[in-house]
């Protein structure tokens, strides 16, 4: 019996790599803002409830997913969608969601070796925490507290690095947008000591044009209380970091 | 900032120590030995003294984490992580938001039940021990934790068996299992007591041995494992009495092993309560 089993787990694990193939298609074939997209999901969603017959299978698809959505920056906000969908999903007594979050709780527990080691990975989990954040709601209808202080942090962190400042900071701006008014209503102390930062690196001359472009646009969203800006102000700043981005 | 952090971390650490944690209640007896015989210093003496005395259940439910699932659990959690992981506190805040439903809940329908209570004359026993008014359990922490166990019980193939086969107004009292009422006040012994026999009860519904291990095994015929090698591997000994003193009064989380688990898990018998 025993011999059995142990077989049929081998066989699960070799067998699983032909799934996550197909998986790994499905995935890399869905374009963001395609019209199509809800369909894709629901195919992906298919599939992937088909053969996740195991934990170990589980545990595969939500490592491709999250591989996929902290790599490629602009399918974040569709993996979380994703991962929303999917979330109480559970295969012997475990869940979808708790796999997701054990991913970000190790990535955000080595997030400086992370930075150290992949700095793209990196913005690409801060990334992807936001829009999960953003998105993903338990079956009570309420974001996930947990992540609100890591996410503080996370931004924090992003606006005092000192590599890849330019992205570090376009990101942090581009998440601010998505996630700041969630963020600023449950934990509003924290959102002002970010902002007194925001302000602090914008009025530092030492900063590019880029940098303080971005921040200046975060904190008129802020002040703004987050809902996007008159259309004028809004093609003001598109141009402006267009400009600032395109000269070499 | 992270001061802050740090700070609700240990809320969130404390709260987790009244629902769900390893620390035996019954500490609040005040009996001088644990259930293994080891001598209790005093109840407020060493601030480490409950620990110590309910480190061996702590030995027991790690070693027993990291074989088992239990449900809706992250799997077995890394040391240097913290206690609290982030799975498990979704989960929690999932569950607390429901608790406030379902009290509220009550509260809408207790009051009208209780009035019908009184009109009509009570058929069952049960309704007449529960005057809705004065003998709501409203403890949060309590409320999660008899939950919890509930949703042990229910996350099992017996129950969903169960369910199938008995519908509501088919069940005899005595006969068919029936789900402990977490909102009335009971000691922590009768409850968890009665959790206990509810789950002893549900395993008359239990799959047959054979049905769990065919569906598993479904394709394994087509594919062709000659080459597989012979591993060997160790299962841990486990008690085999569902009765086992040890277990009764502790919390559920570190007791018994639901049955819908143990699929791929293991091949000792799965019937342990």
């Amino acid at each position: 019996k025993m011999w059995k089993k142990v077989s049929l787990m081998v066989v699960a694990l070799g067998c699983g790599s032909q799934n996550m193939d197909r998986l790994v298609e499905l995935l890399n074939s869905m374009r963001s803002n395609s019209s199509g997209v809800e369909q894709q999901l629901a195919s992906f969603m298919e599939e992937a409830q088909c053969s996740a017959r195991s934990e170990e299978t589980l545990a595969q698809v939500v490592s491709t997913i999250y591989s996929k959505a902290v790599s490629d920056r602009s399918f974040a906000a569709t993996a979380a969608k994703l991962c929303d969908k999917m979330a109480l999903f559970m295969v012997e007594g475990t869940k979808f969601r708790s796999l997701l979050l054990n991913l970000l709780q190790r990535d955000f527990c080595r997030r400086e070796d992370l930075q150290q080691s992949d700095v793209e990975k990196w913005l690409g989990f801060i990334t992807f925490l936001c829009e999960v954040f953003g998105t993903m709601r338990s079956s009570s209808g309420e974001p996930f507290r947990v992540l609100v202080c890591p996410i503080y942090t996370c931004l924090r962190e992003l606006l005092e690095s000192t590599d890849v400042k330019e992205d570090a900071v376009l990101c942090c701006s581009m998440e601010l947008q998505s996630a700041g008014r969630l963020l600023e209503e449950q934990l509003p102390e924290m959102m002002t000591e970010l902002l007194a930062a925001v302000r602090d690196k914008m009025l530092c001359p030492a900063e590019s044009q880029l940098t303080r472009s971005l921040l200046m646009e975060v904190i008129e969203l802020h002040a703004h209380r987050w809902s996007p800006l008159e259309a004028l102000t809004t093609q003001y700043y598109n141009r402006t970091i267009q400009k600032l981005t395109t000269t070499a | 900032m992270s001061d802050w952090a740090g700070s609700r971390r240990g809320e969130a650490h404390s709260r987790r120590n009244k629902t769900g944690s390893c620390v035996p209640s019954r500490w609040s007896n005040g009996r001088k030995r644990t259930v293994d015989g080891t001598l209790r210093v005093g109840r407020h003496g060493d601030g480490t003294d409950p620990e110590s005395s309910g480190y061996s259940d702590h030995r027991h439910s790690d070693s027993r984490h990291s074989i088992f699932t239990t449900p809706e659990s992250s799997g077995p959690v890394s040391r240097c992580r913290s206690q609290t992981d982030w799975a498990t506190q979704v989960e929690d805040d999932e569950m607390r938001m429901g608790a406030h439903r379902d009290m509220q809940r009550r509260r809408i329908l207790g009051s009208e039940f209780s009035q019908r209570e009184r009109k009509t004359s009570s058929g069952s026993s049960e309704s007449c021990d529960s005057k809705e008014g004065e003998n709501i359990e409203t403890d949060e922490a309590v409320l999660l934790r008899r939950q919890k166990q509930i949703n042990y019980g229910k996350n099992t193939l017996a129950y969903d068996r169960y369910i199938k086969e008995v519908p509501k107004h088919m069940r005899q009292p005595g006969v068919h299992p029936k789900t402990p009422n977490k909102f009335r006040k009971y000691s922590r012994r009768s409850w968890d007591q009665q959790i206990k026999l509810w789950k002893v009860k549900l395993h008359a519904w239990d799959p047959p041995v054979d049905e769990g291990q065919d569906k598993v095994l479904d394709n394994i015929d087509d594919l062709a494992l000659d080459d597989v090698m012979d591993i060997e591997l160790d299962f841990p000994t486990l008690s085999e009495s569902p009765t086992t003193p040890g277990l009764s009064l502790q919390d559920e989380d570190c007791a018994g092993t639901p049955s819908k688990v143990q699929r791929m898990e293991n091949t000792v018998d799965p019937d342990l309560a």
